[in-house]
C-alpha cells in the first residue's frame, strides 16, 4: 500500500460477474494477492433473472470483495452504468480512507472509527476531496461467459460511461479492460490504459462472449497488467511489485 | 437489513438508545428506520457501514440545518452488532408521503403539478444559493410534510458543491443520460432535473432516456393541449436558456397566471354562451307562443 501514496495514484480492479467462478485460480486467493500488492479489488454481481443466481454465486462476489479490500453491489444489467460508475467512486473514498486511518494510527494512536464522530468530518471532506484529485488507474475485468451473452453490448457501453464520468475528476483518470474467458491464460486483454473515449470504444467492438468462467486468472491478469505498467513508467513500485511476485 | 423490529440501539458515544419500530425505506448508502427515544419521541435513523457516507449526509444535513426544507439533524453515533461497526444519525421523523404516492394516490390537477414544482425549484435554488446542486432529485425524494404542509426534501446524500462532477444521480432525470449536456453539478443540471418532473408528472408516467429521446417526449407533450406557455418554458429548460432555479421558478409563475386566466376566460365564455342560449330560447318561445 505504501506504493500508492508514493506514485499518488490509486489502483483498483473492478470485477463485472454473472456467475460462480469454474477454472483456474480461485479468485477471493486472487483477489488477496491484488489487496497485498497494493490494489483494491471491488466486484458487481449482475444479477441473472432466466439462471436464478444461487447463494455460492453470491457468497463468491462478497467474498472476492473482502479479500480485496473493497467493496460489492449487485444490479440489474439495465442498471449497471450508474453502478459501475458509483462503486469505482466508493472503491477509491475506500481506499483512502484506509490509508488516511492507518497514517493517522501512525500520527495520533487512533483509527478513524475510534475518532468521536463530529470530529470525523473535517477528515471525510479530506477523503472526498483527494479522491477527487488524486490519479486513478482503474482496470475493469469483464466476464463474457456465455450467460453474459445477451448483456454484453450494455456491458460495453457502461465501460465507456465509466471513462467519460470519471473525465469530470479533477485528477487523471484511465481505464483497461480484460474480458474473461480469453484466449490465453483464461483471458485477454482488450483495451489497455487509455482516457481517450472513442480508443476504448473502438476496442471495446472487438469483444465476443463465450466460455466458462475463470475470474481468479483474470483478477491476476490485472494485477500483472498493473505492475507492468508502473514498471515502464518507471515509478517505484518494488514494495508491492514484491508481494506481488510472492504470490505469482 | 442493519436492525430487527424493537430491537435496542444504543449509541456508542452519546449512550442514548433508541428502539427500532420500523424500516421507512433504503437509500444508496444505507437503511431508514422509525425509532424512538427514552421519552417514547419519534424520529428517523439513517444507518450503513460506509462511515464516509454516513458522515458526509450528516454534515450536508448541518449545513443546510437552518432551512426549514430539510429535516432536522440531532446526533452522529455509532452502534455495534455481531462484531460489526455501524455508522448512524438521527434526524427528524417527517409524517408524510413522498410525491410519488400523492401521484398514485390523488388526481393533481394542471394547476397542482406547476404548484408543486413550482415550490420545489424555490427549495432547490435556495441550496444552489449555499453553493450547493441537489444532484439525485426524484419522486421519492420530496415528501408532503402532513402535519406541517409543507414540501420537504429528504435524503440529501447527493448535495454536490456547484462545479464538480455529479456521482449520485437516477438516469429519468440526469442530463447525461439524455444526451443532453455533461454530468456537472452546475445550475442548469438543476434546471433539467426539476423539467424533467413537470414533464413526466404532466404525462402521468415514467420516461425512461434508454427507451425514448428527448424531441419524442417534448412531441407528446405537445399533443396534449396544454398552454403555449409551457411548451417555451420547457424548451426554455432542456436548450438551456432557461438556466438557473429562480428563473424557471418566475416562469412557472408566469405560466401558472396564464393558465389561471386561460381558465377564467373559458369560465366567462362559457357563461356568456350558456346565457346567449337561454334568451334565444326565451326568444324562441314568445315568437312561437
Amino acid at each position: 500500500m505504501t506504493t500508492l501514496i508514493e506514485s499518488g495514484e490509486i489502483k483498483q480492479i473492478i470485477v463485472v460477474t454473472d456467475g460462480r467462478s469454474n477454472t483456474g485460480i480461485s479468485p477471493v486467493e486472487a483477489a488477496k494477492r491484488a489487496f497485498d500488492a497494493g490494489i483494491t479489488v471491488s466486484t458487481i454481481g449482475v444479477i441473472n433473472i432466466r439462471n436464478s443466481s444461487d447463494e455460492k454465486d453470491i457468497e463468491e462476489v462478497e467474498e472476492i470483495a473482502k479479500a480485496g479490500g473493497g467493496l460489492c453491489d449487485y444490479t440489474h444489467i439495465e442498471d449497471l452504468s450508474r453502478t459501475i460508475q458509483n462503486l469505482t467512486h466508493k472503491t477509491a473514498q475506500r481506499t483512502i480512507e484506509q490509508i488516511v486511518s492507518r497514517q493517522l494510527k501512525v500520527i495520533i494512536g487512533e483509527e478513524i472509527e475510534n475518532l468521536e464522530p463530529k470530529s470525523r468530518l473535517k477528515i471525510v471532506d479530506f477523503i472526498e476531496n483527494y479522491g477527487e484529485n488524486i490519479n486513478l488507474k482503474c482496470i475493469v475485468v469483464l466476464d463474457t461467459s456465455g450467460s453474459m451473452r445477451d448483456r454484453l453490448s450494455i456491458a460495453k457501453r457502461s465501460v465507456v460511461e465509466l471513462l467519460e464520468s470519471l473525465q469530470g475528476r479533477k485528477g487523471s483518470s484511465s481505464i483497461a479492460v480484460i474480458a474473461y474467458p480469453g484466449e490465453e491464460a483464461g483471458s485477454s486483454i482488450i483495451c489497455g490504459f487509455t482516457n481517450e473515449i472513442d480508443t476504448l470504444r473502438q476496442k471495446l467492438e472487438a469483444l465476443r462472449s463465450g466460455g466458462g468462467t475463470p475470474t481468479g486468472p483474470a483478477i491476476l491478469k490485472a494485477c500483472e497488467m498493473l505492475y507492468q505498467y508502473y514498471e515502464v513508467c518507471g515509478t517505484d513500485i518494488s514494495e508491492g511489485f514484491e508481494a506481488l511476485q510472492h504470490y505469482v | 437489513m442493519y436492525s430487527s423490529k424493537y430491537e435496542s440501539i444504543r449509541g456508542r458515544w452519546s449512550g442514548k438508545t433508541y428502539t427500532v419500530l420500523r424500516k421507512l425505506g433504503a437509500g444508496g448508502i444505507g437503511e431508514i428506520y422509525l425509532v424512538t427515544d427514552d421519552n417514547g419521541e419519534s424520529f428517523a435513523m439513517k444507518t450503513g457501514r460506509d462511515l464516509v457516507s454516513i458522515t458526509k449526509e450528516y454534515g450536508s444535513l448541518v449545513k443546510l440545518g437552518p432551512m426549514c426544507f430539510t429535516p432536522k439533524v440531532y446526533e452522529l453515533d455509532d452502534y455495534e452488532k455481531n462484531n460489526k461497526v455501524y455508522h448512524f444519525f438521527i434526524m427528524e421523523y417527517i409524517e408524510g408521503y413522498t410525491l410519488r404516492d400523492a401521484l398514485s394516490k390523488e388526481k393533481l390537477t394542471f394547476g397542482n403539478k406547476l404548484d408543486i414544482v413550482r415550490i420545489v425549484a424555490k427549495v432547490l435554488k435556495e441550496i444552489n444559493d449555499q453553493g450547493y446542486v441537489y444532484t439525485d432529485l426524484k419522486y421519492e425524494n420530496i415528501m408532503v410534510d402532513k402535519r406541517n404542509g409543507i414540501i420537504r426534501l429528504i435524503d440529501l446524500g447527493s448535495i454536490t458543491p456547484i462545479g464538480e462532477r455529479v456521482k449520485e444521480y437516477t438516469p429519468m432525470y440526469d442530463r447525461s443520460n439524455w444526451n443532453a449536456g455533461s454530468r456537472t453539478a452546475d445550475l442548469s443540471y438543476q434546471v433539467f432535473a426539476i423539467i424533467i418532473l413537470l414533464v413526466s408528472m404532466l404525462l402521468n408516467k415514467d420516461i425512461n432516456p434508454e427507451k425514448e429521446q428527448l424531441e419524442r417526449v417534448v412531441d407528446r407533450l405537445r399533443r396534449c393541449s396544454f398552454p403555449k406557455d409551457l411548451y417555451d418554458m420547457v424548451n426554455g429548460c432542456l436548450d438551456g436558456s432557461i438556466a438557473d432555479c429562480g428563473s424557471l421558478y418566475d416562469r412557472l409563475g408566469t405560466v401558472c397566471r396564464c393558465s389561471f386566466a386561460g381558465r377564467r376566460l373559458t369560465y366567462v365564455l362559457n357563461a356568456v354562451i350558456a346565457f346567449l342560449s337561454m334568451l334565444l330560447a326565451v326568444l324562441i318561445r314568445t315568437v312561437f307562443a
